[in-house]
């Protein structure tokens, strides 16, 4: 809008010829400045939902934003908390918690175990695993005290995002070190012999070079039930994180950005098919990147690196893997018309693994290469379109040693597969307080390295179990419809949401039947194995006064069908709650804040392994409900007791087939500075 | 009715909606928030202003709404009201001193007559000025560059054929948030 470019067609022939790339929340995304236009805008800003910056309110998408007062006022103290104390309290999030600082999130159902469907990013760059194809939250290398907003897409949104953005995804915006200012330190401890803390500090360098550190550690007791389980576990969970991140502006218009990271972990893990592991991990990360106001658009750029090592001790697995992720992406961000804007992008993606483990060595990789084209347009003032696809092509590769007796040599894996994704939104904002959104999207879950390939094997009955993938499975396709409506009554505090969907999940992927390789040797493969359909619902309602008084609630409706091509034990049908109810009461006066959460999710099943057999089998898991609790006192303008409980109201509650979760205390101070 | 003439198919569209947006009227008088919004809006210029900057606020004697509603912008911003590392100051402009006035970051009209918008308009374009009001009129009449609102919720719309005559450019991530106007 308003450029030095008039010309519409120059604008369109210039933004071809550069062909450049754009990945929604990139580099671009960390440089925009989010409290500015929070504060001219009045509501939270976000990329999440186009790839360009809009109000939550203008997001063709079925989006929350979580901002850091809901962090805070959760009783969260870590990043591992997020999942069981912050997202579980959202309509169309599942969250099973089973152990100290491992939890799993689904959104509107498909929780699993090593869920694989959404897609976590910190600033643009993903922290998903793709070994098993998942996220580990104590992995993620932020401290609370530094994320501005959790921004959560409930969809398909794999056009925007990439792989396996497939039920959803989750950025994690944090402060920027250019034009936030953070510096708070936070020492925690409680029952479970918990202790830990977090420090953030922001400053700038020189005028136009800000930074932003962080670091953080705790450590506790694994929960009473894992005592009692026989199963291996972490006798005492942990997690160290430390970050770096600076941008400096260059000029007017450009901000270059450094962002280091490294973390360890270690905690008990719900694996794939129930059984448990005391899993360490150990990430690190490298990025760079650069954003442009130029006369052609925003563009932005950039490359980073993540690497992880999982040590897995568990399930008789011994042993580690190391998967590596390096993605490129560049992009242009550029407004046609004064209503119209238009995103193109490019991303190149390597990603290997290599396994410790009976292959020695061995290592599976594949590199991809994606388009994408967004295009919103705002039809009237207060009717907006937005559409957007990508196509991904993935090219498979394997290396090193294979599986002696199992009939495919290397070359087996020399595979390819071609993806397309979409997503299209229309917002029509009927009047000042109400908004209708219908929006259809079609994502891909692309199967995980150790789905392709890499060999993993586990000792059970006296035999050796090798799961060996599949190089030919198909990606797995969702696609979803669904239909939204938002009120919004200032003058009362009042809000109301409510949205209905149906969504089509075609090739799933899941272990088939394990035969006998050998005598000594059980070999299982992967395939894809049919479809499910689910339909939903969710609605949500908050109250919020002046006088300090916030009441919130909402309801989830999902009910699962699958369509399977045989016997295969997958749970997706039963795994999912059919329904979910959180409740949240809020008081604010003076310094003292009050916060109680209440959480109700009814019975589900899970796939399990006989640890005697290895067979499979459904395994019930009781509904529950929990209620957690904080409360805080602001003791000056700088420092902050809170005392938060969680499962106050029972003992122990089971959120799946592992162990209850325990009742704890957590104590905190906060001192900012 | 808004000025239609030459507008594409679609402007006539985005125009004829806003036509039907329920907009508030200047003469209720305009509310605090919007001046901060006004205030704010100089901060996402292209090349924002640096240290300080002075809106010229339009305050004609003779309308007694643009006294009262004036008067409340300069409660707003008082001796200096900081946005970001900028302060922006205020300064009282009658009509007859639009056009003598320099030194200024904006000019910010809540309502009057068309003449009042007429010499708004033309300090605008003649010094390159970003004119923002709080009455759908001047920016409707293709007067005023940007109008702001904050009641119900906060909305910055943009004529962006005064906004190109005026030679005014947004940061291109504030330019995509605001609506277009036509």
């Amino acid at each position: 809008m308003f450029g030095s470019f008039n010309s519409k067609a120059t604008k369109l022939l210039l933004l071809s010829c550069t062909a450049l790339a754009f990945s929604a929340s990139g580099a671009a995304a960390q440089t925009i400045n989010y409290g500015s236009l929070e504060q001219m805008f009045g509501e939270p800003v976000t990329t999440s939902a186009t790839g360009k910056p809009q109000t939550v309110s203008d997001a063709p998408a079925n989006m929350i934003i979580i901002t850091a007062e809901d962090i805070r006022r959760s009783g969260a103290v870590t990043i591992a908390d997020v999942p069981g104390r912050v997202l579980q309290n959202y309509a169309g999030i599942d969250v099973q918690q089973a152990s100290l600082g491992s939890a799993n999130v689904g959104i509107n159902g498909y929780d699993q175990p090593y869920s694989p469907k959404l897609l976590v990013l910190v600033n643009g760059r993903q922290v998903y695993l793709d070994d098993y194809g998942y996220t580990e939250w104590a992995t993620i290398p932020v401290e609370l005290a530094e994320i501005r907003q959790i921004e959560v897409v409930k969809g398909p949104a794999s056009a925007l995002f990439g792989f396996n953005a497939v039920n959803g995804a989750i950025n994690i915006v944090t402060y920027s070190p250019l034009y936030d200012t953070v510096r708070e330190v936070t020492a925690a401890g409680g029952s479970g012999n918990y202790a830990g803390g977090s420090a953030v500090l922001t400053g700038h360098i020189v005028d136009d070079v800000g930074l932003r550190l962080s670091t953080g550690a705790y450590g506790g007791d694994e929960f009473d039930g894992w005592k009692r389980s026989g199963a291996n576990y972490a006798k005492r969970p942990d997690r160290f994180s430390v970050s770096a991140d600076s941008l400096a502006k260059i000029g007017a218009h450009t901000v270059a950005g450094i962002e280091l990271t490294s973390t360890s972990s270690q905690q008990t893990d719900i694996v794939t098919g129930n059984g448990a592991s005391d899993n360490f991990y150990r990430t690190w990360s490298a990025k760079g990147s650069l954003t442009s106001e130029t006369p052609i658009g925003v563009i932005s750029g950039q490359v980073y690196h993540n690497a992880a090592h999982t040590s897995v001790d568990g399930l008789a697995v011994s042993g580690g893997l190391d998967n590596s992720t390096t993605v490129a992406q560049l992009s242009d961000l550029l407004q046609i018309t004064p209503a119209q804007t238009v995103r193109e992008s490019i991303e190149y993606r390597h990603n290997s693994m290599s396994s410790e483990q009976l292959t020695n060595g061995g290592t599976t990789s594949y590199d991809v290469i994606a388009d994408s084209l967004m295009w919103d347009w705002q039809i009237l003032p207060t009717l907006s379109w937005t559409n957007a696809g990508r196509v991904d092509h993935l090219s498979l590769s394997r290396s090193g040693a294979t599986l002696s007796g199992f009939n495919r040599d290397n070359s087996y894996y020399d595979h390819s597969l071609t993806a397309y994704s979409y997503n299209s939104g229309l917002v029509d904002k009927v009047t000042d307080e109400d908004s209708v959104r219908v929006a259809i999207g079609q994502a891909i879950q692309a199967p995980s390295l150790l789905d392709f390939g890499t060999f993993q094997e586990a000792m059970r009955g006296g035999k050796t179990y090798v799961v060996a993938g599949e190089a030919s499975l198909k990606p797995t396709l969702v696609k979803k419809y669904e239909a939204g409506y938002t009120r919004t009554m200032p003058e009362y505090g009042v809000t109301l949401s409510s949205s209905v969907y149906y969504q089509k999940t075609d090739e799933m992927n899941a272990l088939l039947a394990p035969y006998a390789l050998n005598a000594s040797t059980v070999l299982t493969t992967d395939g894809n194995v049919g479809s499910s359909d689910e339909r939903g619902f969710e609605a949500s309602v908050g109250y919020k006064t002046k006088s300090g008084v916030a009441l919130d609630a909402n309801y989830t409706l999902a009910n699962i069908r699958e369509k399977l091509n045989g016997d295969y034990p997958l749970a997706e049908e039963k795994g999912t709650p059919t329904n979910k109810v959180n409740l949240h009461a809020g008081y604010t006066i003076g310094s003292l804040e009050l916060d109680a959460y209440g959480h109700y999710v009814s019975h589900i099943y899970q796939q399990t392994i006989n640890g005697g057999t290895g067979s499979t089998q459904l395994t019930g898991v009781p509904g529950y409900f929990e209620l957690d609790a904080r409360v805080a006192y602001h003791l000056t303008n700088s420092v902050t007791a809170a005392l938060s409980a969680s499962s106050i109201d029972v003992a122990h509650h089971q959120e799946d087939t592992g162990a209850a979760v325990d009742h704890r205390v957590m104590g905190t101070i906060g001192v900012k500075f | 009715m808004p000025k239609c003439a030459s507008f594409s198919a679609l402007s006539l569209v985005m125009a004829g909606a806003l036509c039907v947006l329920p907009i508030r009227s200047s003469l209720a008088g305009a509310a605090d928030k919007d001046f901060m919004i006004a205030a704010r809006a100089l901060t996402f210029l292209e090349v924002p202003p640096k240290g300080s900057a002075e809106i010229g606020i339009i305050r004609d004697p003779a309308d007694p709404a643009s006294v009262k509603d004036a008067d409340t912008a300069k409660t707003v911003i008082g001796e200096g009201l900081s946005v970001g590392d900028l302060t922006v100051r205020a300064r009282f402009l009658t009509p007859s001193e639009v056009q003598g006035a320099n030194g200024l970051a904006a000019l910010l009209v809540t309502g009057g007559t068309p003449a009042v918008f007429q010499e708004v308009a033309a300090a605008g374009k003649s010094r390159k000025l970003l004119t923002i009001t709080t009455d759908p009129a001047c920016i409707r009449a293709d007067l005023c560059a940007v109008l702001v609102r904050s009641e119900p919720k906060i909305q910055v719309l943009a004529n962006s054929r005064v906004v190109q005559q005026d030679g005014i450019a947004f940061s291109q991530t504030f330019a995509m948030m605001i609506k277009e106007f036509q």
